[in-house]
């Protein structure tokens, strides 16, 4: 047995004997070099109630070289993609040390959802709301949550009976308001959504970008 | 990427119960103490304990092959990332490797000690104890502390048991009148530099090899003269008795040919490209330096190390292996569905745009085409390089359809 399949065995032990950090490791395959993360999202942050799982790649010459993660778990944070699940992590990248364990590393994970860097971002889109407008970036990472993560959700009342239309345009972080607006100018809906969240038409922002702007970009 | 390094079913379970680490021990509260050293002795990397142990300019202490192989990839401390760290900064570390041979025998027997006054139940032997002769290892325990230990008597491997003396030691050089055995080390000696040997903390001291150094370290020089078997074997002869330490390589500076006779000066095999015989002469040269760094008596034989050598590059060959699918009818039909579903998400704009009949026979040329591709990688990383959701960043794409 090499060292790279002795010690990942060992780190499966050592989350599986730790039972305070709430992490847990599972096996995707057969591989025991292909495995499933799985950790609480924070307390007192949007993410706090849900689950998240995270792909964990180990390569042939770990521990020399970092694991390769991503969330598979749809997560709306500055720092991860909201289509692929990509984490923008210095630890993953050039800042891994050998002495970093899949156990550590998914801790990391934990308080990157904790303390966003929108200044180094994966998702600029993401990044972006976060920077106008706070509030209204909660409770879209929120309402992730709650649909994807399993989270109790804001207003703890199931949105599913509500319809797609008011899925969509939560998950965006928009407002219904500024949705209808434009639909009623006989633009699809799916288009108006998409264009506002691309020109980040919230909070403040509502009032630099004029309507004739939206208009012209939905004309696209 | 999925590696085929077994062909049963496992599970976590049985993952974890293969190791040995500190949790064998139990708790802080009944045996205060106990698990944190079985923690202190053993190597951050990769958290067996330590062998070769040596200590950086910090402070912190790696095994010599572990820190060896971390300082190739980055030159810090991987603890507390101090900088400008190398090879030349490793100093060896006999007080810890004291310590670990001594606890590697008394694990084993406080483990027992522990069991006895404890709950008594079932021996659980682990499918560890193959012929590890790459490290020494303490009994193999499953991580359960309610397990019966066998005797230590039976079980140890290694350094720990008596047969490290009776290990077969490398083909020394009879004895001749002009060398003596080290009265510390035991190692034979030449008479006239016995002093010296013994001045260095038996660290062998060699008379007029500077000459042989700097060579060295310039690179090769393939002598065109006659006889270079019996002279590539003197050499080694001469390398295994006196345990010198092998320079590093700047191979690109070396011709295919150079790097093949350092292989043959080491008495390897030549056989591969010549990125092979590059990390074969990497890693040997990182073989051969940590084993130096372990206690005369703890060292590996030559032989040993080219096992250690073989072993690495199988494994480094299979895991480089791709999985082949052979049923390839099978196959299509195992994923049908997942390649269907990447197909559809591969091109969302087209679907909508054309027609229903075109997206249709695009939808079918291009399964084929997944189809095709699959056979050598695995979905998973299909799943990866495709988009997911159309909620993809920057993509104005489906804007333009109107």
């Amino acid at each position: 047995m090499d060292a790279r399949l002795r010690r990942v065995n060992k780190e499966i032990a050592d989350c599986k004997n730790d039972k305070a950090s709430g992490i847990k490791i599972e096996l995707i395959d057969e591989s025991p070099f292909h495995l499933k993360g799985i950790f609480p999202g924070p307390e007192g942050t949007p993410y706090a109630g849900g689950t998240f799982l995270v792909d964990i790649i180990i390569p042939e010459s770990y521990p020399f070289q970092p694991v390769k993660m991503k969330f598979i778990t749809k997560v709306y944070h500055p720092n991860v993609s909201s289509a692929s699940g990509a984490i923008c992590l210095d630890i993953l990248k050039d800042a891994w040390s050998p002495v970093l364990t899949l156990k550590s590393t998914l801790i990391s994970l934990q308080s990157l959802l904790c303390s966003p860097e929108p200044n180094d971002p994966q998702d600029a889109e993401v990044a972006k709301h976060f920077t106008t407008s706070k509030g209204s970036f909660e409770d879209t990472a929120t309402y992730w949550t709650q649909i994807y993560a399993g989270g109790p959700g804001k207003k703890g009342v199931s949105t599913a009976s509500s319809g797609d239309g008011k899925d969509e345009v939560a998950m965006a972080g928009l407002e219904k308001a500024h949705v209808d607006q434009f639909e009623a100018l006989g633009f699809q809906r799916g288009k108006v959504i998409d264009v506002l969240r691309r020109l980040n038409y919230r909070g403040k922002n509502v009032t630099q970008i004029s309507e004739d702007r939206v208009v012209e970009e939905l004309l696209k | 990427m999925q590696m085929s390094t077994g062909s049963k079913k496992r599970t976590i379970e049985q993952l974890a119960a293969t190791v040995s680490d500190s949790t064998d021990f139990p708790d802080i509260d009944t045996a205060p103490g106990l698990r944190t050293l079985d923690t202190a002795l053993r190597c951050p990397i990769c958290c067996e304990l330590f062998s070769g142990p040596v200590t950086l300019r910090c402070g912190h202490c790696f095994c010599s092959l572990c820190i060896r192989g971390s300082l190739a990839q980055k030159q810090e401390c991987p603890s507390c990332r101090k900088g400008e760290e190398n090879e030349g900064h490793l100093r060896v570390n006999p007080v810890v490797e004291e310590a670990v041979e001594a606890w590697s025998k008394a694990r084993p027997f406080i483990l027992q000690l522990l069991h006895r006054g404890g709950r008594l139940s079932g021996s659980n032997s682990s499918s560890e104890s193959g012929p590890s002769n790459k490290r020494k290892r303490s009994n193999p325990d499953s991580d359960s502390d309610i397990e019966l230990v066998a005797p230590p008597s039976g079980h140890k491997t290694g350094i720990g048991s008596g047969t490290v003396f009776s290990k077969p030691q490398e083909p020394m050089l009879a004895a001749s009148p002009a060398e003596t055995p080290c009265p510390v080390c035991g190692k034979t000696v030449k008479h006239e530099i016995i002093n010296q040997h013994l001045d260095s903390g038996c660290k062998t001291f060699h008379l007029n090899n500077s000459k042989t150094a700097w060579s060295k370290i310039m690179g090769p020089r393939v002598d065109p003269g006659k006889n270079k078997q019996t002279q590539a074997k003197g050499k080694e002869r001469s390398l295994s008795v006196e345990g010198e330490a092998l320079p590093k390589v700047s191979y690109d500076t070396l011709k295919d040919k150079q790097i093949k006779q350092l292989l043959q000066d080491q008495g390897l095999a030549t056989l591969g490209n010549r990125a092979l015989c590059i990390a074969r002469h990497q890693k040997w040269v990182m073989l051969w330096n940590s084993n130096l760094d372990k206690a005369p008596k703890n060292r590996k034989s030559k032989s040993q190390l080219r096992s250690d050598l073989d072993q690495w590059l199988q494994e480094k060959h299979e895991s480089k292996s791709k999985v082949v699918v052979e049923d390839t009818f099978g196959h299509q039909k195992k994923y049908e569905s997942e390649f269907k579903r990447l197909t559809e998400e591969a091109r969302p704009k087209k679907a909508v745009s054309s027609q229903l009949s075109d997206s249709r026979e695009a939808t079918s040329s291009e399964a084929k085409y997944t189809d095709a591709t699959s056979s050598t990688s695995s979905p998973v990383k299909l799943l990866s390089q495709s988009p997911q959701s159309p909620h993809h960043d920057g993509d104005n794409n489906e804007i333009e359809v109107l």
